[in-house]
């Protein structure tokens, strides 16, 4: 059998190394003074559920990678991007300070970047990241600085320029959300005036469990889809695969 | 209300009942159960056809051991009557093959009728025995799909505690085998069934005692080819008949939900699959469960492109004889072009039983199909010779292992190892291997003084190196003796 074997070395092949395309989504979470109490908590409450719910399913975790960087005055990465099924625990959230918007979309640029080199360096193929961008407050800094910030975010000409679903509640400002969006259709969902918050975050996080596992069984067929979670007018954005 | 039968579907035994795979629980009455005699215990799943929960004993219905699968769209009860009846009318000609469809799957027993009698609303249907679940590091328990085999074992050691055999190993291929008979029972009758979607989630699969399979999702298979269309309405049935060469599709019927990555790339949308898509799962089981990796094809072969596969086999299989056969049956069951004459699962039976004879481990195959409950080998099927120079769409080739270190980590605190024992796991203690290995080694050097000494003209080197051998043994023994003695004098007072 061993001229076969060679013979077969030296061809261009489907091999076992050939593994799918990785679906990076970043949690980016406003941990300000008014996510204080019940918010927060729960979002701690549901951050391990959605490690075991995607990391201990091999099929859902191979092509997931998953981040969570929070914001008040600072943005920081709280869990770096990671195969959640080699993520022994999850991190817990605290509220910090104000809201600044600028830090959140400059942290995130730079992350995504940062992980997009490490993972190509890895021999990662990466389809184009999602970031799930929670808040329940209008910006604290100038406009003019969160927008610029912003823009080198989504700019067109920086290739990894991720797809940006936004969710609001409480103080958000459906506009600013919106823009946030890059005010396409169907990617920013405000809660209902009055909802209370604690309720709102569970069914968030229960919606972004459902929207990666949907995703990632999309990513299977070659057809990649970004899935948002079930909200109304929600529509799967098609994704591409990243250079 | 139209029932087929009210008795106790019979059930051939088999090693499985012996070993408790199957639930000595009650098996439901009759092929039809009246939704009022369930007791539903807790909602195990939700899906996009409808929900399933345990079943908790009741008087006259089905109790533990069964789950209840409630559709979200109602059914013709003649439908799911055909359905449930496959493995008995199947048994009337091939007890045997009736016997492994049983033991392998979760094939619906009885279908459940609500307020009205010719409507199905739901499906009762075994539940997976005990050792298709796996443990992870964590404490959960999790399905053995066979989402764990088709990615690479150290990510999963690492990941969840859960050992692996490597790829190519023999115990890979012999729940290949598996399948591969449970495909046969299924499509070697005079009745034939299709399941459509044998995906990683819907594939369940077990290396202790012995290799075996489950397949679950059975409630949305088709019956083809029953003979008997005119006594239950054809077009109750859901599907038409059965081409004997293994159609690519079966005519349309209910749109059969499968999973994308798993599907048959020669069934148009809309189209259910049919036996060649049967035929096309196992050929990518065999290629993804041996080769522990996706081996992603779909995408390409939709493009009409030909594609090249290159499976990984470990070093030990250099020793093993060619197989252009196996190469061949790959290449024609993964064939779009050749989507109309995919080879059929006996013959990948044949090929399987041959490999796992090649890799010294035929007692896997007897293994399995004892565990099926239908020990017999199968009627060997006249294998085509590999027709050369032909140019398939599909090529699949061998290629050594390299061995890499592992590149998987544990992120975050760990204070756990991360290697503990799973179900399914094959796991040897090194301190074991390592007195293993001693005690080969001990017994080779002895036989082979005692071979040299018993050859004329070579007794002389033979007595020698029996001499040093019985000088060696001394000393260890002398040397054991002293320290057994260190150990035991305080016990004894010395």
């Amino acid at each position: 059998m061993t001229d076969n074997l060679t013979q077969a070395l030296a061809s261009a092949n489907v091999g076992a190394e050939e593994r799918y395309a990785v679906f990076p989504f970043y949690l980016c979470l406003d941990v300000s003074q008014s996510m204080s109490g019940e918010p927060v908590r729960q979002v701690n409450a549901e951050l391990p559920q959605l490690r075991s719910t995607i990391g201990q399913d091999p099929a859902v975790a191979e092509v997931v990678r998953f981040a969570v960087v929070t914001f008040s005055d600072v943005a920081r990465t709280v869990l770096p991007l990671a195969d959640l099924a080699l993520v022994e625990s999850m991190p817990e959230v605290q509220v910090e300070g104000r809201t600044s918007y600028a830090a959140a979309f400059e942290h995130m640029r730079r992350v995504i970047e940062d992980d997009y080199q490490a993972g190509r360096a890895a021999g990662e193929r990466w389809y184009r990241p999602a970031v799930m961008f929670v808040s329940d407050g209008r910006p604290t800094d100038p406009e003019e600085q969160w927008r610029a910030a912003h823009k080198r975010l989504v700019d067109p000409s920086w290739r990894r320029h991720p797809n940006i679903l936004s969710f609001g509640f409480g103080e958000a400002v459906p506009e600013i959300l919106a823009a946030v969006s890059e005010n396409k259709p169907n990617r920013a969902w405000v809660a209902t005036e009055g909802a209370a918050p604690s309720a709102v975050v569970a069914e968030l996080m229960a919606g972004l469990v459902q929207s990666i596992v949907s995703s990632s069984a999309s990513a299977y067929s070659g057809s990649p889809q970004l899935v948002p979670p079930r909200l109304p007018n929600m529509q799967p954005i098609a994704v591409d695969e990243l250079d | 209300m139209a029932r087929l039968g009210g008795g106790k579907p019979e059930r051939a035994p088999c090693l499985g009942d012996r070993l408790g795979w199957v639930s000595s629980a009650r098996v439901p009455a009759g092929w039809t159960v009246e939704r009022s005699r369930l007791r539903l215990g807790q909602l195990l799943a939700e899906g996009g056809e409808g929900r399933v929960y345990e079943l908790v004993d009741s008087p006259g219905g089905p109790g533990r051991g069964y789950v209840y699968k409630e559709l979200r769209e109602p059914r013709p009860l003649g439908q799911l009557q055909r359905l449930v009846a496959f493995p008995s009318r199947l048994a009337e000609h091939h007890p045997g093959l009736a016997a492994r469809a049983r033991s392998a799957s979760a094939w619906p027993v009885s279908a459940v009728v609500g307020d009205q009698p010719e409507v199905a609303v739901g499906t009762v249907m075994p539940r997976a025995p005990e050792r298709f679940w796996l443990r992870h590091r964590d404490g959960s328990q999790r399905l053995a799909t066979l989402s764990y085999l088709t990615t690479a074992p150290d990510r999963l050691a690492v990941a969840y505690g859960v050992v692996l055999p490597e790829p190519g190993e023999a115990s890979r291929v012999a729940v290949v085998y598996a399948l591969a008979r449970l495909l046969e029972a299924w499509q070697a009758g005079h009745v034939v069934a299709v399941h459509g979607d044998l995906s990683a989630k819907n594939v369940l699969w077990s290396l202790g005692p012995v290799p075996a399979v489950y397949v679950l999702d059975c409630d949305d298979a088709s019956v083809l080819g029953c003979d008997d269309a005119s006594v239950l309405g054809r077009e109750a049935s859901g599907v038409g008949g059965w081409e004997p060469g293994g159609a690519a599709h079966a005519p349309p019927g209910r749109p059969r939900a499968t999973t994308p990555n798993w599907d048959d790339p020669a069934v148009q949308p809309g189209n259910r699959p049919g036996c060649g898509g049967d035929r096309y799962s196992l050929a990518l089981v065999f290629l993804r469960v041996v080769g522990a990796a996706h081996f992603p094809l779909q995408g390409r072969q939709r493009a009409g492109e030909r594609v090249k596969v290159a499976l990984e086999v470990p070093r030990q299989w250099r020793r093993l004889p060619d197989m252009p056969r196996l190469w061949d049956l790959c290449e024609r069951s993964l064939s779009v072009a050749g989507a109309s004459e995919r080879p059929v699962p006996a013959e990948w039976v044949v090929e399987l039983e041959d490999l796992l004879g090649s890799l010294g481990r035929a007692d896997l195959a007897h293994a399995v199909r004892e565990g099926q409950g239908d020990p017999a080998r199968s009627v060997p099927v006249p294998l085509p010779v590999p027709a050369s120079g032909r140019v398939a769409d599909v090529e699949v080739r061998p290629v050594l292992r390299r061995r890499l270190p592992s590149t998987w980590q544990l992120v975050g605190p760990s204070n756990r190892s991360p290697l503990q024992e799973g179900p399914g796991a094959v796991h040897h203690l090194p301190a074991r291997q390592v007195a293993r290995w001693a005690l080969v080694a001990w017994a080779r050097a002895h036989l082979w003084a005692a071979w040299l000494l018993l050859s004329p003209g070579r007794r002389a080197h033979g007595l020698r190196r029996l001499a040093g051998l019985v000088s060696m043994d001394l000393v260890v023994a002398c040397v054991s003796l002293f320290i057994g003695a260190m150990v035991v004098s305080p016990w004894i007072g010395l």
